[in-house]
């Protein structure tokens, strides 16, 4: 939808600024234009059904819910000379983490953060397009093709940023005999080489987490760190396995240390931001959402300190928002649909859960 | 053995006698034909000795013998089961003198546990009455001669009825035309008290007339008696008309809808166990409520499946309570479909007492208040399931 267009709905708000939404906008849509859309989340993000049916309604909308409001203040009054905090959103699958976590990426984007954005992590440990043995640390594994996206997708999303903050390496590193990013040199080349060098673009990604920690903490840029499943990291299994058909845990992976690295609390000038679905772990270990039982000991330890935030079902407000979303897109086309009895049936069928809306309401 | 109820049998001049049909007596007592009162003229027909000198013929005798044989037989039973009667009386240690027919079933039942399906398979013990069946007592006397004025059409009782019908219909009218030659305007005719009982079916017809009727022969009675009781002043026979009809089961079962209980913070509420299967649910619905759902303490995803939602939600739209009312169930046992048809059925009939009587006259018809009485069937030997055979070959 335009921006330009009057909005009238309740369910709208004009605020496209993800910095000043505040509780007043809670369960109200604000869409977001398609280039930011396209700079943000090109390389994931958005899950695939709503990214499709953002498509199919004309334009990307986001609610405005109170987890997401509730980060936003945070994030808002955050001392950042204190050490990072740690953020985890934790709920039923389906309830609306990726959603949140999408619209705090517009947030920090906003807010001139660099954006570190892993869109979801299990497509690293369950789908790997190839993992190999590291060459500089032992017992360890790379993902060569996955680091190449990563890095294209970080370039898409903080390349301006970047452009600005003229970012530079603080140390060598030597990738072979003849290659090597020598101190002082623009991060950016680090990326390129990254991305045109798959052998290499694993160690690449853990020095530029490495690096950008360092900028942060000498406050040449403040961090956002925003990861999807980062329950997956402590999963139990992984498809990857040894040629003795062993396998490989995802804490033996080079990308999952980076990413631990990056979200201890030992640096400041930042805020990291990740959350934890059931559905991100093997079936056996989804009896329950909570935090401490998805990430399970090791990754608690990791975590602990943390805030945890919960993402809840639709309210009432928010589920009539929905639906009235739905109705002015003219998604909902029965008109019995329409009618209070209609919403009251989608509300009890759906039990106010907002996957099992999207996935009731589809035609298909 | 053939087995005869005495009967006692009205001499035939009586028929065409003085016979009111406007008295409270009815025509048929008991359930079976009791044309005759006086019992005494019937001794001289069984009594052998004290007969004519005539010859009596053999088959005459024989069939004098069996009536006999089974009026004493009738006497000894009766005399035995009063007996028995005394005896569990004392068993049980209840007052013999006050030991009702019930008492006695209750006591056959705790005495001899039954694990028998079918309840007629049980051990009982009844009036012999209710055992042997009723037949008719001598219908001629020593010499040949049939009491009965019908009994050449073989079927002296039910023709007996369909002439009395005519002569009734025949009173009725002339009954109508004193009416209206008094000039009684405003008398009306009376209503129909026909509602809520049907025609008593063949088989009841032929114990009533204790004769086997043809289904022509049937439904010629019934279609007499339908004639009959179309006729304005016909409740005037009301008693003989519904001698020969049954009340419907719904009219009788008016089944109390529970009052309603309050829990601690005032809030109305109704608990209901049901099953279905071999699940069984409880239900509690709380009013005052906004919809909430909680089934073994998760939400409606419980049910994974759209129909077992559709079964939850059905009650609850249909009464317009939904979003109205907290639904809290436990349900364990079999599957999905049947657990969801518990619940349904729990959340129902606690509905009742949240609704006025209209809805719950619609949820009835609705199919809502019904409990499903559906079970998986046995496998039975010698083929594959329940029903399914096993490949037929020809050869």
């Amino acid at each position: 939808m335009p921006i330009t267009e009057t909005i009238t709905d309740t369910f709208r708000t004009n605020e496209l600024d993800p910095m000043n939404h505040r509780k007043d906008h809670d369960g109200r849509f604000y869409s977001i234009s398609q280039s930011v859309k396209k700079q943000l989340f090109t390389g994931g993000g958005l899950p695939k059904e709503y990214k499709e049916l953002s498509e199919t309604l004309n334009g990307l909308s986001i609610m405005v819910r109170k987890p997401a409001i509730e980060l936003i203040t945070y994030l808002n009054k955050t001392n950042f000379d204190a050490p990072v905090t740690r953020y985890v959103l934790y709920g039923k699958t389906g309830s609306g983490k990726s959603i949140s976590l999408a619209h705090i990426l517009h947030y920090g984007s906003n807010a001139g953060m660099v954006l570190v954005h892993v869109p979801w992590v299990p497509n690293w440990v369950r789908f790997p397009k190839g993992c190999t043995p590291s060459v500089i640390h032992p017992n360890m594994y790379d993902h060569p093709i996955e680091s190449v996206e990563w890095l294209r997708h970080f370039s898409t999303q903080n390349g301006l940023l970047m452009q600005k903050l003229e970012l530079k390496t603080t140390e060598t590193y030597t990738w072979s005999k003849r290659e090597m990013t020598a101190a002082g040199s623009p991060l950016s080349e680090l990326i390129d080489l990254g991305m045109n060098r798959a052998k290499y673009a694993t160690d690449c990604v853990a020095a530029l987490l490495g690096e950008l920690k360092k900028a942060a903490v000498s406050k040449r840029c403040r961090v956002l760190v925003v990861i999807d499943g980062f329950n997956a990291f402590f999963s139990p299994r992984s498809k990857v396995q040894r040629e003795d058909k062993s396998i490989v845990l995802p804490t033996e992976f080079v990308l999952t240390d980076a990413f631990l690295s990056l979200t201890r609390n030992d640096w400041t000038n930042g805020a990291i931001v990740v959350s934890v679905d059931a559905s991100a772990l093997p079936l056996e270990l989804r009896e329950s959402p909570l935090p401490r039982y998805q990430l399970g000991k090791q990754g608690f330890e990791h975590l602990d300190p943390f805030i945890p935030i919960e993402v809840p079902n639709y309210s009432e407000k928010e589920f009539h928002s929905q639906i009235d979303y739905y109705i002015e897109r003219n998604w909902l086309q029965q008109p019995k649909a329409r009618t209070d009895r209609g919403r009251a049936e989608l509300s009890f069928t759906s039990g106010n859960h907002p996957l099992s809306l999207m996935k009731l309401v589809a035609p298909y | 053995m053939a087995v005869l109820r005495e009967l006692v049998v009205f001499p035939s001049k009586c028929l065409r006698g003085v016979r009111s049909y406007f008295l409270s007596a009815p025509l048929f007592q008991n359930g079976f034909l009791k044309l005759n009162e006086s019992v005494s003229k019937d001794g001289h027909a069984l009594d052998l000795e004290q007969s004519d000198t005539k010859k009596i013929s053999k088959a005459m005798k024989s069939y004098m013998e069996r009536a006999k044989i089974h009026d004493n037989f009738i006497k000894q039973q009766l005399h035995e089961y009063n007996i028995g009667k005394r005896h569990l009386a004392n068993m049980m240690g209840k007052d013999p003198e006050f030991f009702t027919q019930a008492d006695v079933d209750e006591a056959i039942r705790y005495l001899f546990p039954s694990g028998l399906f079918d309840p007629r398979a049980r051990p009982m013990m009844k009036h012999p009455d209710e055992i042997y069946p009723k037949r008719k007592a001598a219908e001629f006397d020593v010499n040949g001669r049939p009491y009965h004025s019908l009994f050449y059409t073989s079927k002296p009782n039910y023709y007996t009825l369909m002439h009395d019908l005519a002569v009734k219909f025949k009173q009725l009218d002339r009954h109508e035309d004193k009416i209206i030659s008094r000039g009684i305007q405003d008398q009306k005719p009376t209503e129909l008290f026909l509602f809520g009982s049907e025609w008593i079916p063949k088989q009841k017809v032929e114990n009533v007339l204790l004769e086997t009727l043809t289904d022509a022969q049937y439904e010629n009675l019934i279609k007499t008696f339908e004639r009959f009781s179309q006729h304005p002043y016909s409740a005037l026979e009301k008693d003989f008309i519904m001698q020969f009809r049954r009340q419907l089961a719904a009219q009788v079962e008016i089944q109390q809808v529970p009052e309603l209980m309050r829990d601690e913070s005032g809030r109305p509420y109704m608990t209901y166990n049901t099953r279905r299967k071999t699940s069984n649910a409880a239900v509690k619905v709380i009013g005052q409520g906004t919809g909430v759902i909680s089934i073994n303490g998760n939400d409606i995803h419980f049910f994974q499946r759209e129909q077992d939602k559709k079964q939850i939600i059905f009650p609850l739209q249909f009464s317009d309570m939904l979003g109205k009312v907290d639904v809290v169930a436990t349900v364990d046992g079999c599957g999905t479909s049947a657990q969801s048809g518990a619940i349904r059925l729990g959340i129902s009939m606690c509905l009742r007492s949240f609704v006025n009587a209209e809805t719950i006259e619609r949820m009835r018809l609705a199919g809502l208040l019904s409990f499903d009485p559906r079970t998986r069937e046995r496998k039975k030997p010698g083929q594959a399931g329940a029903r399914e055979k096993f490949t037929w070959k020809k050869r």
